[in-house]
Formats: structure tokens, sequence, C-alpha cells
């Protein structure tokens, strides 16, 4: 009775172990998958013209769902592991998030401006709007990094 | 028209951005950095040209203003 319980057990702590393996392998590949969504956009960006401005705002708004969906994981994240951060990491994180918010915004207001620019000034938005995502992109994997930083410090103490 | 000592403390921290572009930020110092500075800056940023009160990025109309700057500061230089 008792052995049978103990391998109850087992395999029940098993199985934890792999579900949670499996949904962190699952996170970093949709990460991973962003991160080359991401840095197609910028690529393919560059060919689009004022008059495939439908296919370009479609590109646009899909990749910035999803990016927002992650800065939302990414906030939450933050919020899970709050106590268990030390100070330096908790002002670290959160002057990293507020710089990917601020580059956020900063890509909304390009992005604005190559929605309602003319065929003559197309270029010149998606230059703007172009150099704007470029510094989001490089922030959002900075904060990426710093907070996995954070997280495998807290991983290493336990 | 002539500018006023405003515009040019505005049209100065305009050209402290590298470039148009707006690639790189700066930062107003508000306890090191002249106090009219520091107010251009904040004009700038009730205006819709700069992204923070003490600095921050170009916005698309502040961008379009560097550029202008730069092509005035061109010509005035020829």
């Amino acid at each position: 009775m008792t052995l049978k319980r103990i391998t109850f057990a087992l395999l029940v702590a098993a199985s934890c172990t792999f579900a949670a393996s499996l949904q962190a392998e699952s996170a970093d590949s949709s990460v991973d998958k962003l991160k080359q969504q991401s840095q197609e956009l910028g690529e393919t960006l560059q060919e689009y013209g004022a008059d495939q401005k439908d296919q370009a705002e479609d590109a646009i708004n899909r990749t910035l769902a999803a990016l927002d969906k992650r800065i939302a994981q990414l906030e939450s994240e933050l919020s899970e592991n709050w106590d268990d951060m030390s100070s330096v990491a908790r002002e670290r994180s959160q002057e990293s998030l507020a710089s990917l918010r601020e580059q956020r915004e900063r890509v909304q207001a390009w992005y604005n401006e190559l929605k309602a620019s003319s065929a003559s000034a197309w270029e010149r938005a998606k230059k703007g709007f172009s150099d704007a995502y470029d510094a989001l992109s490089e922030q959002w994997n900075e904060t990426e990094r710093d907070l996995t930083l954070d997280q495998d410090k807290k991983s290493k103490s336990i | 028209m002539p500018f006023s000592p405003d515009h040019i403390a505005e049209l100065n921290l305009l050209s402290q951005f590298e470039s148009s572009s707006g690639q790189a930020g700066i930062k107003v110092h508000r306890q090191d950095a002249a106090p009219e500075t520091v107010q251009a800056a904040e004009r700038l940023f009730a205006k819709g040209l700069i992204t923070r009160d003490d600095g921050g990025y170009l916005t698309p109309m502040g961008s379009e203003a560097v550029e202008l700057a730069q092509k005035l500061q061109s010509i005035l230089a020829t």
C-alpha cells in the first residue's frame, strides 16, 4: 500500500515537472517566434511603397498586437515575482519596462503618422516608423534579458 | 517677426538631437541645465515636439521641426 502511494506521488511529481517544463518551452518558443516576426517586419517594411499602405498596416498591426501581448506578460511576470526580488532587481526591471513602454508609445506616434501620411509623405513617415520600431525591438530584447536574468538569479537562490 | 529668446532656446534644444530620426533621446537635467533650457524642454513637450518634459525623443512633429531647423541653419550658414 505504502509502495503504491510512493509510486503515485512520484508519478504526480514527475508529471508536474514535465508539464512545467513543457509550459516553459512553449513560452520560450512563442517569444522566439515573436522575435522572428518582429525582425521580419523590420526587414519587409522597407519594401512597402505608398501604394501598399494597407498591407503595411496589416503587418504592423499584427506584430504590434503580439508585442503588446508579450509586454503585458512581462508586466504580469514581474508582479508575480515581485516579492522574491531584490530592490536592485526591482528597480532595474521597472526601469527596463518603463523604457519599453516609452518606446512603444513612440512607435504608436509614428504609426499614427504613417497611417495619416499622404503618398508624398510616405517615405519620411516610414523612415520615422522604422527608426522608432528598431529602437523598440532593441529595448524589448534588453527587457527580456533583464527580466530573465532576474528570474535566473531567483531560481539559483532557491 | 524676430525670433524671441524662447524660440532661440527651443531651436538650440532641438539642435541637440543627433538627427531628425530621433534615434537617440536626450535628457535635460533640471539641477545642472540652464533654466532657459529646462523651460524650453517643457514648452517643446507641451507643443508635442518631444516625448517628455525633460527631453525624451522627438515626436513626428518634432522630427519635422528639426529637419526644417537644419535646413534654415544650412541656408543661413552659406
